[in-house]
């Protein structure tokens, strides 16, 4: 018995800061911890989710390592298996968090208050929304700003080809053969329908369920805390572990696989520039110094690493795209703008359709791809964006999760993306269209003037934002591993950071090890997918309830 | 000599503080001074309450559960909210100090869980970064 057990058990159970309604359960935080000293390093970890998971990601590397070719068969079939069956469940249930969203931040529901009625946001708008933005989508922006918009262009202007009655060509909908005004159209309305309401709207579903209920609820900030509406108290039992590591080991494979690939598009940016050689050895270098500055910003932590380096880049990412706006057609940028935003309208519904589709290597190999993509990194994201965003009102807290975002990332796109579309049809300067996916944006940025310094501007945002991911995912991976303590000792944080970084390295030095343990991890977007769906079910009922607490 | 003594708790993990708190207690009744209870804590659910306001109830019984069992006059206690104890223990408890006032801090040199190669010991920081004196207890 420890001392504050002796206290009554009342001492102050729910009433968060002000009005909430919190869940009674006998489940006590920490219970199944094992905590002690290991040398000189203390631990405080969950049994048996930090050992499950540890050793879950251990024996899938082991057995894409041992039988690569094998791993790669399942792994893909599996990922097509998931992308090709199920795009239409995907499309579906994606539309429906939006709708879900956005009915919530016009709902009476949306004044609840994450932490209690009286709760103060730990963050201010500049600090929390640099996060949020960094931990969602930073790194994809910087990849596909310049190519998806150009691709979507291409396919669109080279219309559809039909082969046995099935549509084999890439054009989203139906294409816009030898149109370039209506291809530009179609191209940035696809981009911004794959990077706009949809993923921020999972993102957000996930992170709010995991804020009602460790904020408002008083349960544990871990995964499995935004399933107790469903289960019960067998949520802290196998179900909640089971829970747990799946979650901690789609995070982790999710972040190792994007690290290796990081590295690989670094390095064609830094030989790009520098004549830096391309290879494993420059590619394991850069994963080693990137998990290094990212060890620095976990040892740091939350407000002395990830917040200030998130803010840098918000900063930088900013700069760069004023550099393109101004340097670049700012005209045509800015009405470009404009018509991308009402293009995107425009098709949204057709875009989001989820049946009866015939362009279906679109929807398959970019929507569905996308959709169980940011479903399978949800966990992460939305437990990294609920742990900063107490003291948020529910429509506060969405309309910047979701809005806020996808405003930008309409600017974005049709800046990056709009440029590049200008250098094509109206300059006739096709480098960055024929260039591969991780040099389009430095082609783009090489015929603008003060080139060298806008592509080192670019590639430190590459690797900055590949930092921000790393020591926020170790810093979730940490909580949830450590049932949802926040405070467990360091070296457990330093742990999970070298361990991805290592485990990126073992992969990056397999062949073809990356790309299956990624077919993986996006295949978790089906069951995830699922079970975001029961979880909106969860957010409802946890407000209803919030809701007719502080009515009374 | 010395008015209000700082002690810094683990707030999950009072019972392993050992000796700090009975020296705190004792120079407390040698010099009549209060003795305020300081824990730094996340504004998230943990073992020792799931609310601030119920980590806050915790660290005041724990309080008053120290005056009854080691005969202190006067107690009191502050709870430091902090995103990150973790990695921001010492400037938090800095924090705390200028907050409650203390003219002496006691604390144990190892803050059970806490302490590691990495971060090095609180108390020796403590020792050179606090205005006030810094009684370090080695366990």
């Amino acid at each position: 018995m420890t001392e504050h057990d002796d206290t009554p058990p009342d001492a102050g159970i729910p009433v968060a800061e002000g009005v909430a309604s919190g869940i009674d359960t006998e489940y006590e935080i920490g219970q199944d911890n094992i905590d002690g000293q290991l040398g000189p390093f203390g631990f405080d970890i969950h049994n048996p989710v930090f050992l499950i998971s540890g050793l879950g990601v251990v024996a899938f590397v082991f057995y894409t390592l041992a039988l690569p070719d094998q791993a790669g068969i399942v792994f893909k079939a599996m990922f097509s298996f998931v992308t090709g069956t199920f795009d239409w469940f995907f499309l579906l249930v994606a539309d429906f968090f939006v709708l879900f969203c956005l009915f919530l931040i016009f709902s009476p529901w949306g004044s609840v208050r994450l932490g209690g009625s009286e709760a103060t946001p730990d963050y201010t708008y500049v600090g929390w929304f640099a996060m949020l933005f960094a931990a969602g989508m930073g790194i994809g922006l910087m990849f596909y700003g310049v190519s998806e918009p150009m691709t979507h262009f291409s396919t669109s202007l080279g219309g559809t080809t039909i082969e046995d009655g099935l549509r084999t060509d890439w054009a989203p909908l139906g294409g816009a053969v030898g149109d370039e005004a209506a291809a530009t159209r179609l191209g940035m309305a696809a981009t911004i329908y794959h990077w706009g309401l949809h993923p921020w709207a999972i993102y957000a579903v996930v992170a709010l369920a995991l804020a009602l209920f460790s904020y408002n609820k008083g349960l544990p900030l871990t995964i499995r805390s935004a399933f107790y509406p469903i289960f019960g108290e067998a949520v802290w039992g196998w179900v909640g572990h089971v829970i747990d590591i799946i979650a901690v080991i789609a995070t982790l494979f999710g972040l190792a696989t994007s690290l290796g690939f990081g590295a690989t598009q670094a390095n064609a940016g830094l030989n790009e520039l520098f004549g830096l050689p391309v290879g494993s050895t420059t590619e394991v270098l850069l994963i080693s110094a990137i998990t290094g500055v990212a060890l620095i910003s976990v040892l740091r932590g939350l407000d002395g690493g990830v917040k200030i380096l998130s803010e840098v880049n918000m900063g930088l990412a900013f700069l760069l795209l004023f550099f393109v706006l101004l340097a670049g057609p700012t005209m045509f940028l800015l009405n470009n703008f404009g018509s991308s935003l009402m293009a995107y309208f425009e098709f949204l519904p057709a875009l989001a359709n989820p049946f009866g589709r015939e362009d279906t290597n679109f929807v398959q190999g970019w929507t569905a791809f996308y959709w169980a993509w940011w479903i399978s990194w949800s966990p992460f994201v939305g437990m990294f964006i609920a742990r900063v965003s107490r003291g948020r009102s529910v429509r506060e807290f969405l309309i910047a999760v979701l809005l806020v975002p996808s405003f930008i990332s309409v600017i974005w796109f049709s800046v990056f993306g709009g440029s590049a579309l200008h250098q094509v049809i109206n300059e006739g300067y096709t480098v960055a269209q024929e260039a591969s996916l991780e040099l389009k944006l430095f082609k783009m940025l090489d015929v603008m003037p003060l080139a060298t310094v806008t592509s080192i501007i670019g590639i430190v945002l590459v690797i900055v934002f590949f930092v921000t991911s790393s020591d926020s995912g170790s810093l979730v991976i940490d909580t949830v591993t450590a049932g949802g303590k926040v405070d467990a000792p360091v070296p457990q944080r330093v742990f999970w950071c070298v361990f991805e970084g290592a485990v990126a390295i073992v992969l990056l030095l397999s062949s073809g090890g990356l790309a299956s343990l990624q077919s993986m991890v996006i295949s978790t977007g089906l069951p995830f997918a699922v079970i975001l769906v029961l979880m909106c079910w969860a957010i409802m009922k946890g407000l209803i309830d919030e809701r007719a607490k502080l009515k009374k | 000599m010395f008015k209000k003594i700082m002690v810094p708790v683990h707030h999950d993990q009072k019972e392993k503080l050992g000796r700090a708190l009975t020296v705190a207690a004792e120079m407390a009744l040698r010099y009549d001074a209060e003795v305020c209870y300081v824990s730094v804590t996340s504004r998230a659910p943990g073992p020792s309450g799931r609310t601030p306001e119920a980590k806050t109830d915790a660290l005041a019984a724990f309080a008053a559960d120290q005056a009854q069992r080691l005969d202190i006059a006067r107690v009191s206690s502050h709870l430091e909210l902090n995103h990150d104890p973790t990695t921001q223990l010492g400037a938090a408890l800095l924090a705390a100090l200028d907050t409650v006032g203390a003219d002496l801090v006691v604390m144990a040199s190892h803050m059970p869980g806490w302490s590691d190669m990495v971060t090095g010991n609180h108390g020796g920081w403590m020792a050179s970064n606090a205005r006030c004196s810094v009684f370090v207890i080695r366990d």
